[in-house]
C-alpha cells in the first residue's frame, strides 16, 4: 500500500464510523452541534496520531503478553495531556464536551488502530494511517452533527439556516434522533457504496 | 521456574518503564497547564459573583453558613451596595440530569433575584448546556422564593422550561429557591 492510499483508507474505504462502526458512545452522544462534533474529532485525531506514532515507535520494544496494557496506558496518557491542553486554551470547548474527552480513551477506533496497524507497520505509516482515522472520523462527526443541528436546531454552526419560522424537531438532537440518523445515514453511504460496486463490475 | 519468573520481571520492567514515562509526561504538562486552569476557575467563579450583583457591589463579607436539610447551597457571601443596601451572592449545587451544577446567584436586600450565573455542569451537549445562555437563566431576573418551572406560557413567579431539558431546568430552579430560603436565615426574614 502507498502512503495516500493509507491515508485515504481511513477517510473512504475503512471509515471508522460509517464502515467499521467504531466509537459509536462518543459519535452519537457529542454529535448536537457541528462545534461538538469538530472538537471530538479533532481531538481524538490528536489522541490517535499521537498513539500511533509512539505504539509504532515502541513496537519492537512491548512484548506481545503485555501489548495491551502498554496501549492502554500511552493511549490514556495521551488523553489526558489532550484533556488539560484543552482546559487550559480552549475551556469553552473542554465544557461543552465534558466527560466525553477522557471517554476518548475507551473509544475502540484508537486501540483497533494501534493494535491492527501500529503495531505492525513504520512509524510514518502509522502517523499516516492515524490522519486518515482521525480525518475521516472527524468527517462523519461533522456530516453527522450538521444534519442533527439544522433538523433539530434550525442552525448550522450557530448561523440560522432554515429561517425564523422554522419550529425545530427536538428529536434529532434527542438520543433516540442520533439512532434514527445515524441508522439512516450508514444505510444511504452503504447504498452509494453497493451501487459503485455494480457499476465498476 | 527461574526462567518464568525471569520472564516474569522483565514484563513488569517494561510495563513500569512504559508506565513511568508516561506519568513524567503528564506531570511535565500538569505543570504547565495547572495554573492557567485554576486561574480560569476563579476568573470565572469571581466575574460571576461580580456579575449577578452589579458593579455597585463592595468587596463583601463571607456568611458563616450551616446548612439546612438537603439545601444544595455551600456559600453565601454578604455585600454592602452603594446605596448602603445589602445584597448577597449566593452559591449553590443543585443536581442536574448528570451530577451537580455549580452555580452563582445574587440577591437583592429584598431576596429578589438580581442575576443568575451558570460556572459549571455536565449536562447534556445541546441539551441541558442551553441553561447556560442569556435566554433561559435571565427569566430568573426579578423572581422571588417559589420559583416554578413550566413547559408552557409563564406566568408570575413561573420560568418556562428548557425544551427536552426539563431536568436541568427544575435543578436550577431548586437552586434559586436553595438559595432565597437559606438567605433568608442571614438576611433576618427578608421581605
Amino acid at each position: 500500500m502507498n502512503k495516500t492510499s493509507i491515508f485515504l483508507n481511513g477517510i473512504f474505504d475503512e471509515n471508522p464510523t460509517f464502515m467499521q462502526l467504531l466509537g459509536m458512545c462518543p459519535t452519537l452522544a457529542v454529535t448536537t452541534s457541528v462545534v461538538n462534533g469538530i472538537g471530538m474529532g479533532l481531538s481524538t485525531t490528536a489522541v490517535l496520531v499521537g498513539s500511533n506514532l509512539a505504539i509504532s515507535m515502541l513496537r519492537k520494544f512491548i512484548p506481545e503478553k503485555i501489548r495491551i496494557a502498554s496501549y492502554v496506558v500511552i493511549i490514556a496518557g495521551f488523553v489526558t495531556i489532550i484533556d488539560m491542553l484543552l482546559r487550559a486554551y480552549i475551556p469553552s470547548l473542554s465544557k461543552s464536551l465534558g466527560i466525553f474527552i477522557p471517554l476518548i480513551v475507551v473509544n475502540c477506533i484508537i486501540l483497533a488502530r494501534a493494535e491492527s496497524f501500529a503495531s505492525k507497520n513504520k512509524v510514518t505509516n502509522s502517523m499516516l494511517d492515524g490522519f486518515g482515522m482521525g480525518f475521516g472520523f472527524t468527517g462523519a462527526l461533522i456530516i453527522f452533527s450538521a444534519i442533527r443541528e439544522l433538523i433539530g436546531n434550525g442552525t448550522i454552526l450557530n448561523f440560522h439556516i432554515m429561517g425564523e419560522h422554522y419550529q425545530p424537531a427536538l428529536l434529532a438532537i434527542l438520543p433516540p434522533g442520533a439512532f434514527i440518523i445515524l441508522g439512516l445515514l450508514v444505510g444511504v453511504i452503504n447504498l452509494i457504496k453497493m451501487n459503485r460496486g455494480k457499476n465498476n463490475a | 521456574m527461574v526462567i518464568i519468573m525471569r520472564e516474569y520481571i522483565k514484563l513488569g520492567g517494561i510495563l513500569f518503564i512504559i508506565t513511568f514515562t508516561v506519568a513524567l509526561s503528564l506531570g511535565v504538562v500538569n505543570s504547565f497547564t495547572k495554573g492557567k486552569i485554576e486561574q480560569l476557575a476563579q476568573n470565572a467563579q469571581s466575574e460571576a459573583g461580580k456579575g449577578v450583583i452589579g458593579d455597585t457591589a463592595q468587596g463583601g463579607t463571607e456568611v458563616s453558613y450551616t446548612p439546612s436539610g438537603n439545601t444544595s447551597v455551600d456559600k453565601i457571601t454578604e455585600h454592602i451596595l452603594a446605596n448602603g443596601e445589602k445584597a448577597y451572592s449566593v452559591s449553590c449545587k443543585p443536581v442536574g440530569y448528570a451530577g451537580a451544577i455549580s452555580m452563582t446567584l445574587g440577591l437583592d436586600s429584598n431576596l429578589n433575584v438580581t442575576g443568575v450565573a451558570i460556572t459549571g455542569m455536565n449536562e447534556t451537549p445541546g441539551l441541558g448546556t442551553r441553561a447556560k445562555e442569556p435566554s433561559f437563566y435571565e427569566q430568573f431576573i426579578g423572581k422571588k422564593e417559589g420559583v416554578s418551572v413550566t413547559k408552557d406560557t409563564p406566568n408570575g413567579n413561573q420560568i418556562q422550561a428548557i425544551s427536552g431539558a426539563t431536568i436541568t431546568s427544575k435543578a436550577v430552579a431548586k437552586g434559586v429557591n436553595d438559595a432565597i430560603s437559606e438567605a433568608h436565615a442571614i438576611a433576618g426574614g427578608g421581605n
